[in-house]
């Protein structure tokens, strides 16, 4: 096994309603109350929550984004959209999931017929050297070109669909990996679900090698 | 962006915003370090632009740190470090005190109380801050509590007058309300309730029932 220390991750889920929902359903007003109420705490503020009218029929968006643009927020006639980047450390995560569940608990008159997790991590490992001689140890080693990298398929469970992990070589650290996580599910998002989504990622590093440590073990 | 340089790139050709996935990368200046947009999320796929987005001649680089207007912009370090920068800024209309008390709150750290107590969650922070700005502007009279952390990493919101107290105790989904009142002969009454943080109407009702606006406990 080889000690790998999270050093930035990002996250988004995308979400696709059961029915597209026209401009006139929509309820943005009511929406962007909700919203406002809810992430005041985190700095949002009314005149930083827009809406894109469209054609007033299905093309339309809720938009608004907090922490500096790191994190932005998405809502559409067909679905919804949350992304958070550079995220640093497990308080990072709470702020997440916190962001995540109350976006959606925002938008919960709206059924989800499906939805995509998906997890961007670049992971130190502890030097370059170290680092290439994992990703060489990823494919058959009498090659003449070297494997830098590998994407696996988990099988599906009880609440993901088949999960998708690629290994690369990560452009953020000269002695890191990149790893992407995604996978969809049709159960709604809750506390349960991210929790499973972090068992899967750490047993797809774990089967590749890789044990995730925190900076002070490492 | 380029990568090697640091310099913002127009790749559409055009001179104007970026589009498509590029995109992700460039409205948020401060990120650290850069990442190529194909290991980044996808942010607003279909790339609408926001109005507020800075606008390109804004930017500059000058030693790989970017600066916008002439001026350096600090370097990002996490949503929970940005919290704690936004209730320094004082931008939330809640008084400075307050404030300066989120911000102790937010430095402690595990076993702060000299045993294994769980340092102050962000979101906590930002779910005290949502709501006192919510009784704030719903009520015509409000004081702010006093704030205290859990050891469970939660947040405590006290009031206290000559008749009433009242507790506002966080939990993983909900606020644990605790309101205590002297009656006429002296003895002490106490009344509980888990209320969810949505509920605006019961969260404003508890705090109309301690300043005196209610005469009984008003949630069932």
């Amino acid at each position: 096994m080889i000690n790998a220390t999270t050093k930035q991750y990002s996250v988004s889920l995308t979400n696709w309603f059961a029915e597209a929902v026209p401009y006139r359903e929509a309820g943005l007003e009511g929406i962007a109350k909700k919203l406002l109420r809810k992430f005041s705490g985190y700095g949002l503020r009314p005149l930083e929550i827009f809406q894109r009218a469209g054609d007033r029929l299905f093309d339309y968006d809720l938009t608004f984004s907090l922490f500096n643009r790191n994190s932005t927020f998405r809502l559409t006639a067909e679905g919804s959209h949350a992304a958070f980047q550079n995220a640093l450390g497990d308080k990072d995560a709470g702020v997440i999931t916190d962001c995540l569940l109350g976006f959606l608990d925002s938008l919960s008159e709206r059924r989800t017929r499906e939805s995509n997790l998906e997890a961007f991590v670049h992971a130190s490992l502890g030097s370059a050297e170290e680092r290439d001689r994992f990703l060489r140890t990823l494919g058959a080693t009498d090659r003449k070109i070297s494997v830098a990298g590998l994407v696996l398929y988990s099988p599906a469970d009880e609440t993901f669909q088949e999960a998708r992990f690629l290994v690369d070589r990560s452009l953020a650290l000269p002695d890191g990996v990149f790893l992407n996580w995604a996978a969809r599910f049709s159960e709604p998002l809750t506390q349960e679900v991210l929790t499973k989504a972090v068992s899967s990622f750490k047993r797809l590093s774990d089967e590749i090698g890789l044990e995730f440590v925190s900076p002070q073990a490492s | 962006m380029n990568a090697k340089t640091g310099t913002l790139v127009d790749r559409s050709g055009l001179g104007g915003e970026p589009s498509g996935v590029l995109a992700s990368r460039e409205v948020c200046p401060r990120t650290t370090p850069f990442v190529a947009a194909s290991q980044q999320p996808r942010f607003f796929d279909f790339a609408q632009p926001v109005s507020t987005r800075p606008r390109r001649e804004f930017f500059s680089n000058n030693n790989n740190r970017i600066q916008v207007a002439g001026s350096p912009l600090n370097e990002f370090e996490g949503f929970s470090h940005e919290l704690r920068s936004l209730y320094v800024s004082g931008r939330l209309g809640l008084s400075s005190k307050m404030c300066q008390r989120l911000v102790e709150l937010l430095a402690l750290q595990r076993g702060w109380d000299g045993g294994m107590a769980m340092p102050f969650k962000p979101e906590e922070a930002a779910h005290t801050v949502s709501l006192l700005i919510m009784l704030n502007s719903t009520l015509p009279r409000f004081n702010e509590p006093f704030l205290a952390p859990t050891i469970a990493g939660f947040a405590q919101l006290e009031w206290h007058n000559k008749q009433r107290t009242l507790e506002f105790e966080g939990t993983s989904d909900a606020w644990s309300i605790v309101g205590s009142e002297t009656k006429m002969r002296g003895e002490r009454v106490y009344h509980q309730a888990d209320v969810s943080r949505s509920d605006i109407e019961e969260l404003v009702a508890a705090y109309r029932w301690f300043d005196g606006a209610e005469l009984l406990w008003p949630i069932i």
